[in-house]
């Protein structure tokens, strides 16, 4: 454990990592990383770019695997259950375990469609209780109002910002208790980022959200703790407020005020 | 090097190449056209101007270097014809209103191309001014083209050919498409890149260059002699020895014309699984899905155009094949069409009738008859236009598709 890094929470943790290290053949990505994500709450992973910050969020929901030759040590609990078990099958734990990508990739298809795929996958519903769950998730991330008239058109058709927040709901619609949200703004002008900045602070009373982000204004905005990866590691890992107003390594000071990074 | 390489001279070089290339096309397809369309004509009443003899009226019937056949009237369902050597022929010209009259007692025949049953000879002016009259001739006589029964000689109306021809290319891509996308799928999603793998796709592109002719061959000895005697003798030993899957047929083709498709299908259709946007495989994967449920939940839709596009091109080839169906098949005439309206309605083991193969018979085996040649061109057109109607199905799917996935797309 280096230094800078201190468990900032007594709150119960919907999903925490041991030791975790990750090597793709013989480089080593990431190495003994130890981090709790509280429940209900939004925590940003923030560092240079190439510090593994996407890798490490593949790492909990099991997506390294599809890259050939990565390897995965330690363990990623949760709810306290290790996700390499057996007990956790990895469909059910990818419906758990939601994740929203950098660049929006809705599939083809319609609006409605690209929502209802995942609820297709995980269980057998009726086209009304389908359409209420569409709903529902249309409207958790504000954009009933605007695709309401628009269900049976094709998704691609939308703009980057709502498609960006179609790709939320289709993740939410299949009910998960963890979202992990890629650098989910970088590709969107300002507005669209707003939008989903708030979309995040509404979404972690519900949700355990965790944000990776080079956008460190980002990151003190709307995040509850904020960990600062760096070459692999975890170097510091606090609540927002204390780690940006006076963190503990001169690392973390030169990164978020702009020194390098 | 030339960092540009498009805009070298070469390029220049190949641009020019290609647009001949394009400009011979063009030239080869409007000839086909219009030539079809004149073969499908019925054939206009000349007026050879002879030396020292009154001038006749007439269908020009054959051409030769040394003598022209002028078809000259019909008595009694017989017809009458003159030789004319050329050093007698003075002039061909549209025929006087006179000297038709005086030559046929006022009726001159028109002989639609494809029947050739007198009874049903059409006598009639075609030049004789009124155009509505002769657009009626040039229909009852694209009507006789497209409907008149085969008959034995090779003459007759081409409605068998252009079904064999139909059934055939149908029948080839439901064979073709689902294995070749499988394959396809298997080489962009599956295999990666391996010693074997690259050994396949190298095999594989081999294959597209094998001359067809090769395929035929293959089909007769491997299809009809191999699996086809083998079902006689398994499933059809009570009407041995006459064979039933041991000759050619409509099965043995389309699955000779499956495996000359094979190839181009295969590479087209893992092309197209290789440009689907990974971030689609992820997102499907992220959201629980099985690997199975990515493909046909994902991929397969978002492949769509480009499974289109191998339709499109394995359509087009298939039906410009002939030379392997000589081998297992196609025949210059057969009694009865592959489908009928009884059960099973899809015959696999006939023989069939093909649009390609007619065209070859009626362009060499009539010995220069200028109305076989004709009759060829207008074969040629009407395969055009088949492979044109199929090819646009699918073009036109893939356009919708298109407009769909791909307008907006960022």
């Amino acid at each position: 454990m280096s230094e800078g890094e201190a468990a900032p929470t007594a709150q119960p943790a919907a999903l925490q990592t041991v030791d975790l290290g990750l090597q793709i053949g013989r480089r080593r990505v990431l190495q003994g990383i130890d981090i709790a994500f509280p429940s209900n709450s939004v925590t940003a992973l923030i560092g240079p770019s190439g510090c593994g910050k996407t890798s490490f969020l593949r790492c909990l929901n099991r997506l390294t695997e599809l890259w050939p030759g990565a390897q995965v040590t330690g363990q990623v609990l949760l709810q306290g259950m290790d996700v390499d078990s057996s007990r956790l099958p990895l469909p059910e734990l990818r419906r758990r375990i939601g994740m929203v990508f950098q660049r929006p990739n809705p599939f083809p298809g319609s609006v409605f469609d690209n929502v209802a795929y995942g609820v297709r996958l995980h269980r057998r519903c009726q086209r009304q209780a389908l359409e209420e769950i569409v709903e529902a998730a249309l409207h958790s991330v504000g954009l009933w109002e605007e695709v309401r008239d628009r269900l049976d058109e094709e998704a691609l058709a939308l703009s980057l910002g709502q498609q960006q927040r179609l790709v939320l709901a289709r993740a939410l619609a299949v009910e998960p208790e963890v979202l992990l949200l890629d650098e989910p703004a970088s590709s969107l002008d300002p507005i669209s980022t707003l939008r989903i900045e708030t979309l995040i602070a509404e979404l972690k009373s519900r949700y355990t959200i965790v944000l990776v982000t080079h956008n460190v204004q980002q990151a003190a905005r709307v995040a509850d703790y904020t960990a600062f990866l760096y070459d692999g590691r975890l170097l510091e890992w606090d609540e927002s407020v204390q780690l940006f107003t006076n963190p503990r390594l001169q690392e973390t000071e030169d990164y978020i005020t702009g020194r390098y990074g | 090097m030339n960092p540009y390489p498009w805009r070298g001279p070469l390029s220049r070089l190949t641009g020019g190449l290609l647009v001949l290339l394009l400009a011979g096309f063009l030239l080869v397809g409007m000839s086909v056209l219009l030539g079809g369309v004149a073969g499908l004509a019925p054939r206009p009443l000349l007026q050879v101007e002879l030396r020292d003899q009154p001038p006749l009226a007439g269908l020009l019937l054959q051409t030769e270097v040394t003598h022209l056949d002028l078809l000259t009237g019909i008595d009694a369902g017989r017809v009458r014809w003159q030789r004319l050597p050329r050093e007698q022929v003075m002039s061909i010209s549209e025929p006087t209103a006179a000297c038709a009259a005086s030559n046929a007692e006022g009726e001159l025949l028109v002989q639609s191309p494809c029947t050739a049953d007198p009874q049903r000879w059409q006598l009639a002016f075609p030049n004789d001014g009124r155009w509505l009259a002769g657009l009626g001739r040039w229909y009852d006589s694209l009507r006789n083209f497209l409907l008149a029964p085969a008959r034995a000689d090779g003459q007759g109306g081409i409605s068998a050919a252009l079904v064999g021809t139909f059934v055939l290319v149908l029948l080839m891509t439901l064979l073709v498409l689902p294995f070749g996308v499988a394959v396809g799928l298997y080489l962009a999603e599956f295999a990666g890149t391996t010693r074997h793998t690259r050994w396949l796709r190298q095999v594989l592109a081999q294959l597209a260059a094998i001359p067809s002719v090769v395929y035929g061959l293959v089909g007769l000895g491997l299809f009809v002699h191999g699996f086809g005697h083998q079902i006689d003798q398994w499933f059809h030993a009570d009407r041995l020895p006459s064979p039933t899957y041991a000759s050619g047929g409509l099965l043995w083709a389309s699955l000779v014309l499956a495996l000359l498709t094979l190839p181009l299908v295969v590479v087209v259709s893992e092309q197209g699984f290789r440009r689907v946007p990974g971030g689609l495989r992820e997102a499907s994967l992220a959201l629980g899905a099985t690997r199975s449920e990515t493909i046909f939940g994902v991929l397969l839709p978002a492949a769509r155009p480009a499974l289109l596009t191998a339709l499109i091109l394995a359509i087009a080839r298939a039906s410009a094949e002939v030379a392997p169906l000589l081998l297992v098949g196609a025949v210059r005439y057969a009694a009865q069409l592959p489908i009928s309206t009884e059960a099973p309605f899809l015959h696999l083991e006939r023989p069939f009738m093909h649009l390609g193969y007619r065209v070859l018979d009626l362009a060499t085996s009539a010995g220069g008859h200028t109305l076989a040649v004709q009759q060829a061109f207008a074969c040629a057109l009407a395969l055009l236009l088949l492979v044109l109607a199929l090819n646009g199905a699918a073009i036109y799917a893939r356009a919708i598709l298109r407009l769909r996935h791909e307008k907006l797309s960022p």
